[in-house]
C-alpha cells in the first residue's frame, strides 16, 4: 500500500469526532501552556499523561502531541509580547519580535509567527510522511545488535547535541539508564535496588519522574524565586495581525528555508527545535542585505526562527516512530506513553500499527490548522492570560500533579517519589543540569539492556558481535566520533587556523 | 574561573559518590557470565561509567580548587522557602490518603499560600477552596477518577 492510500485509508480514524476533540483539547492546552509561566510541555504532557491511560492510544498521542507542537505557538506569543520566552525554542523570538511590537507591530509579529508556525509545520509533517516509512523498512533488518548501537548512539547524541555541558548530559543519561534498572530483572526475576519495598518492584515510572521533574520542579524553582513569576505584558493595542505587502516579501525566504533547515535539525536527537531556531536566524542574519536591522524588528528575524522550531517539532517524530528512538524530552514520554498501552514504537511500528501511525501523521495535518485558527482571531485572549498571576496558576499545577501521580497507582508511596523527584529537579536547574538525557536513560534503559543481553548470548558470549556487523559498526564509530569529538575537533579547529596563517 | 564551575566539582564529587556506593551494590546481583550476562552485570557497567564520568567532570574543572560558596549562596537565599514548601508537601503527602483529598489539599494550598507566598489568611482560604471544590468535581465526580475521601468519607 502506498503513501497515499494508506493516509486515505487511516485518515478517517484521526477525523473521529473523538479524536477531533482530543486534537483540539490538545493544541488549545499546548498553547495555553506556551503562553502562560511556569509550565512548559515536557511538564504539561507529564501531568496530563496518567490521564491518557484510561484512552485508546491514537486518542492518547494525539493529545500529547498536540500538547507539544501546541505549546512551539504559544511560546512565541510571550517572546514577541513580554520579551520572555515561553519555550526555548522561541528565545530568539524575543531579540526581533518584541522590537517589532514596540514600534507598533506587534499584530505583525504575531501573524507572521503563526503563518510561517504553520507553513513549517504542515510540510514537515508531509516530509514526515513521506520519510518514516522507507526508514522504517531500512530498519526491520536491526538485530539486537545493530539495535544496541543505535540506541547507544542516540543517547550519545541525546546528550551532547543538547545545551549544556557534555560531562552533565553524560551523567545525566546514566544516572536515567540506571534508574531504568530499579525493579524486577523481566529476564531472571532478581530484584535489583528495591531496598526492599514492595512499590518499588514495578521499577520507578518515567511518568513519575517527569511529573516531579518537569512539574512540581518547576514550582519549587519559581517559589524560591519569585521574581520568575512576574512579567509586564506590552500595553500596545494589537491589530492588524496580517503582514502587510513589504513584510511578506521579506519573509517567504526565511519561511521556506526555515521550513527544510527545521525539519532536517529536528530529526537529530538533542533540541532540534531550539538548535533550529538559532540556525534559521544565524542564516537569515548572515544573507541578509540589512543586517544590522536583525536585533532592532527585522521580519526575518521572526519568521525564519519560529517556521524552523514548528518544523523541528515534526521531524522529531521520524526516529520516535521509525526506530523507536526519541529525539527529545517530549518524544521520550510519549514513547513511554506508547510503552504503557502495549505499542512499541520501532521498525514494526507501521507495519503493526498502520492506523495508529496514519492517524498520528494526519492529526497533526489537522492540529496545525486549529492552530491557525487558534492563534490569530483569539490572540487578543492568549494576551489577557498573560495577566493571569503566577499565585493563581501554582496551585493548579500542584493539584494535577498530585491527582495525576496519585491515579498512577494509587500509593502513597508514589507521592513521596513525586516530591524526592520534584527537589531533584529543583536542583538540576540550580546546578544547570538538563534533566532531558534522564528521562532518554529511563525510558531506553530496559531496552538498550534487553538489546545488550540478546547481543551477547547470540554471538557467544563474544564482544566482537558489534563489530563484525556493518550497520552495528558504522553506529559505534559515529558514537566514538560524537563522543570524543570535545578532545578532537579543538585540534581540528587549530590545525586549520595554522594552516590559514601559514597562507 | 566561573561561578557554575564552583558547583560543577561540588555536584561532580556528589555523583562520584553515589557511583562509589552503586558498584558494590551492582556487584550483590548475579553478575552472570559474558555469554549468559546475570541482572548484575549492565547495572555494573552503568556504576563504572558513571564513576568515570564523574571524575571527567571534577578534572575538568580541577586547576580551580574546591569551593562551596555558591551552594552555600544559593541554600541561605532560597533555602528557606524550599525547605517549608517541601516540609508541607512532604507532610501533605504522607497525609493525602487518610485525611482526604478535600482537607488534605485545602490545608496544604492555605499554609503555602500563608507560610511560604505571604498572602493572607482569608485571601489564602479564598483560592485553596476556589481550586480544590472544582478540580474534585471534575476529577472524582466529572471523571471518575477516584480520589480518597478520607475523614470526609
Amino acid at each position: 500500500m502506498d503513501t497515499f492510500s494508506a493516509v486515505a485509508q487511516y485518515a478517517l480514524v484521526a477525523l473521529t469526532a473523538e479524536n477531533l476533540m482530543f486534537c483540539l483539547t490538545g493544541v488549545f492546552i499546548g498553547t495555553l501552556v506556551g503562553v502562560l509561566p511556569g509550565l512548559g510541555p515536557v511538564g504539561a504532557i507529564s501531568l496530563l499523561l496518567p490521564v491518557t491511560f484510561q484512552l485508546q492510544p491514537a486518542s492518547a498521542i494525539i493529545l500529547l502531541a498536540g500538547i507539544y507542537y501546541g505549546a512551539q505557538y504559544g511560546g512565541s506569543t510571550t517572546s514577541i509580547l513580554i520579551r520572555i520566552p515561553g519555550e526555548a525554542s522561541s528565545v530568539i523570538t524575543c531579540l526581533d519580535g518584541y522590537k517589532m511590537a514596540l514600534k507598533g507591530r506587534a499584530g505583525a509579529a504575531l501573524g507572521i509567527s503563526a503563518i510561517g508556525s504553520f507553513i513549517g509545520g504542515t510540510f514537515a509533517v508531509v516530509g514526515l510522511m513521506l520519510l518514516a516509512p522507507p526508514l522504517s523498512k531500512l530498519a526491520i533488518a536491526f538485530g539486537p545488535p545493530e539495535y544496541f548501537a543505535l540506541l547507544v548512539l542516540g543517547l550519545l547524541l541525546l546528550a551532547f547535541l543538547g545545551t549544556g555541558s557534555r560531562s552533565k548530559a553524560g551523567i545525566m543519561a546514566v544516572v536515567g539508564l540506571m534508574i531504568g534498572t530499579v525493579g524486577v530483572d523481566m529476564t531472571t526475576g532478581e530484584r535489583r535496588f528495591t531496598a526492599g519495598s514492595l512499590s518499588l518492584m514495578d521499577g520507578i515510572s518515567m511518568a513519575l519522574l517527569a511529573i516531579g521533574i518537569f512539574g512540581l520542579g518547576e514550582i519549587i524553582s519559581t517559589i524560591a524565586d519569585r521574581s520568575r513569576g512576574m512579567r509586564d505584558v506590552i500595553k500596545t493595542k494589537i491589530s492588524n495581525l496580517l503582514p502587510n505587502s513589504e513584510e511578506w516579501r521579506r519573509s517567504i525566504g526565511p519561511i521556506g528555508r526555515g521550513t527544510i533547515l527545521g525539519f532536517a535539525l529536528g530529526i537529530l536527537p538533542g533540541g532540534g527545535a531550539v538548535i533550529s531556531s538559532f540556525a534559521s536566524y544565524a542564516i537569515e542574519k548572515r544573507r541578509s542585505k540589512h543586517p544590522e536591522q536583525f536585533g532592532e524588528g527585522a521580519i526575518e528575524g521572526v519568521a525564519g526562527p519560529e517556521t524552523a522550531n514548528n518544523a523541528a517539532t515534526a521531524g522529531a517524530f521520524i526516529p520516535l516512530l521509525s526506530l523507536g528512538l526519541p529525539a527529545n524530552a517530549v518524544m521520550a514520554i510519549l514513547l513511554g506513553a506508547l510503552q504503557i498501552h502495549g505499542v512499541q514504537p520501532g521498525p514494526l511500528f507501521l507495519n503493526q500499527h498502520p492506523d495508529l501511525f496514519w492517524a498520528i501523521i494526519v492529526s497533526m495535518y489537522v492540529g496545525n490548522v486549529m492552530l491557525l485558527v487558534l492563534n490569530l482571531p483569539l490572540v487578543g485572549i492568549w494576551v489577557q492570560l498573560l495577566r493571569v498571576p503566577y499565585d493563581l496558576l501554582f496551585p493548579l499545577i500542584i493539584t494535577f500533579a498530585v491527582i495525576g501521580t496519585f491515579s498512577l497507582s494509587g500509593s502513597t508511596a508514589d507521592l513521596v517519589i513525586m516530591g524526592i523527584a520534584g527537589l531533584a529537579g529543583y536542583w538540576f536547574q540550580k546546578l544547570s543540569y538538563d534533566p532531558a538525557p534522564l528521562i532518554f536513560g529511563v525510558v531506553l534503559s530496559p531496552l538498550l539492556e534487553n538489546a545488550f543481553r540478546q547481543s551477547l548470548i547470540l554471538s557467544d558470549g563474544s564482544i566482537g558481535i558489534f563489530l563484525e556487523r556493518p550497520i552495528a559498526l558504522t553506529f559505534l564509530i559515529v558514537a566514538i566520533l560524537s563522543f570524543t569529538s570535545v578532545i578532537w575537533w579543538p585540534l581540528v579547529e587549530r590545525l586549520r587556523a595554522t594552516r590559514s596563517a601559514a597562507r | 574561573m566561573t561561578p557554575s564551575d564552583d558547583k560543577d566539582r561540588c555536584s561532580g564529587v556528589l555523583v562520584l559518590a553515589i557511583a562509589t556506593a552503586m558498584i558494590p551494590w551492582s556487584l550483590t546481583l548475579p553478575i552472570g557470565t559474558v555469554n549468559s550476562p546475570g541482572p548484575g552485570l549492565f547495572p555494573l557497567i552503568l556504576a563504572v561509567l558513571l564513576a568515570v564520568l564523574s571524575v571527567g567532570l571534577i578534572v575538568e574543572q580541577v586547576r580551580g580548587g574546591f569551593n562551596t560558596k555558591l551552594i552555600v549562596e544559593i541554600v541561605r537565599e532560597e533555602g528557606a522557602q524550599v525547605a517549608v514548601f517541601c516540609a508541607l508537601y512532604f507532610a501533605y503527602a504522607l497525609t493525602f490518603e487518610r485525611v482526604g483529598f478535600l482537607l488534605s489539599t485545602g490545608i496544604f494550598l492555605i499554609l503555602v499560600y500563608v507560610l511560604v507566598l505571604r498572602k493572607g489568611i482569608v485571601a489564602a482560604i479564598a483560592c485553596a477552596v476556589f481550586v480544590t471544590v472544582p478540580i474534585y468535581w471534575i476529577f472524582d465526580r466529572l471523571l471518575s477518577v477516584s480520589l480518597p475521601a478520607g475523614l470526609l468519607g
